[in-house]
């Protein structure tokens, strides 16, 4: 059964009362919330997941709502928990979907760590992984967001979990967040892509989720092995470009963007270099979507 | 414990839990005496010879700086004998 199976008054009713299991990827969730915005944002990007049967081994026990006292009703705030404890301030119930998500990848870079986990995102083609890492603004989600909408499987926007030898991604099919001008990129690139509604004012400026394609939720118990490592750079008006990189270079800058690299001491380090050794290389700028997607087409065979 | 690709050595320091890249001549020390590891004790002449440099006063000083750049960074493993 899956979370669009549920009406919307049994879904409210669910998450209001025992909570919904819901299954993303490897992990299994269990979340409890009175606000009706939260089970309409639900509804909309998590409709292809499947709900957890009864008796389930839950990973993260999530609550979304009100924090005590006056927030309740002055200026109201909804706040995200994890075991009943809340990591983040309280924020405005309009962000209540973005804040679910910032929510989720703190549970899983904080506690699964039988993964060894970069921020980067991660996209799929013939049983290829081609890993994309990226800072804040380099056009990573944007470009991972197109890709999925031109054949590519969606395994990850923000968190890479890699097995601990190195060889093999996990899926996470979650939502992609796009902010501010990504938004209307991704509408007019790909129209038949959902989106949800944009939430203004959050720390990250204007953010809309775009769902993970239906074809990336029912496989999201396939892993597969990594065989590119491209860090992406939007430039504008810029042709694509691929330019290879080195292996040392790669792991180093994989290295950084590990969220639990140093946790993982030397298995850690067997597991990125492993990655880079069996991976071609490369820094790819671009300027346009289309000519990315070409670019991407074009990847040499690993 | 360290990765050698073309012209680079990635190597991983367990003790302090840090990652360096290394390329020219750190990364062709490197390579080398992994090379000669359990097989002999390196000393500054073997070195040079391996590494086709010449033992001229500024060759020397430059080799001896880059192993004490790698000594001090804790990524050669054991006491370097006789360098």
């Amino acid at each position: 059964m899956l979370v669009a199976d549920l009406d919307d008054e049994a879904l409210r009713r669910t998450l209001a009362g025992a909570g919904l299991g819901v299954r993303v990827g490897p992990f299994t969730l269990r979340l409890t919330s009175a606000q009706p915005v939260l089970a309409r944002s639900l509804r909309l990007l998590y409709g292809p997941n499947p709900i957890a049967p009864a008796g389930s081994f839950i990973d993260f026990h999530i609550g979304v709502g009100p924090p005590a006292g006056l927030r309740r009703w002055v200026r109201p705030r909804i706040r995200f928990t994890l075991d009943g404890v809340a990591p983040f301030w309280p924020a405005p119930p309009a962000h209540v979907a973005p804040l679910f998500e910032w929510g989720l990848n703190w549970c899983i870079v904080t506690e699964a760590h039988r993964y060894l986990m970069l921020h980067a995102a991660a996209i799929e083609r013939d049983g290829h992984v081609a890993i994309l890492p990226g800072e804040p603004g380099s056009g990573k989600s944007t470009l991972c967001a197109a890709l999925v909408n031109r054949g590519w499987r969606l395994l990850t926007d923000e968190i890479t979990m890699i097995s601990l030898d190195g060889r093999q991604i996990t899926p996470l099919a979650r939502p992609v967040s796009l902010k501010n001008a990504s938004i209307e990129v991704i509408r007019r690139f790909a129209p038949e892509a959902v989106l949800s509604p944009p939430v203004e004012g959050t720390s990250k400026g204007t953010v809309a989720l775009m769902r993970a394609p239906e074809a990336s939720i029912r496989r999201m118990a396939e892993s597969a092995r990594p065989r590119w490592v491209i860090f992406p750079k939007y430039v504008k008006d810029a042709p694509a470009t691929l330019v290879p990189e080195t292996r040392g270079r790669t792991l180093i800058a994989l290295g950084d963007a590990g969220f639990n690299y140093s946790i993982h001491g030397r298995r850690g380090f067997e597991a990125l270099a492993n990655l880079v050794e069996d991976s071609a290389c490369f820094r790819f700028s671009y300027g346009h979507l289309d000519d990315a997607v070409a670019a991407f087409a074009a990847l040499p065979s690993p | 414990m360290a990765r050698h690709w073309d012209d680079e050595v990635v190597v991983y320091v367990e003790d302090s839990g840090n990652t360096h890249l290394f390329n020219g001549l750190s990364a062709e020390v490197l390579s080398t005496l992994a090379a000669w590891r359990d097989a002999r004790p390196a000393t500054e002449a073997d070195l040079l010879a391996a590494l086709d440099l010449s033992d001229d006063a500024e060759t020397v000083t430059t080799l001896r700086a880059v192993l004490a750049s790698l000594q001090d960074l804790g990524v050669l493993a054991g006491p370097r004998a006789g360098c």
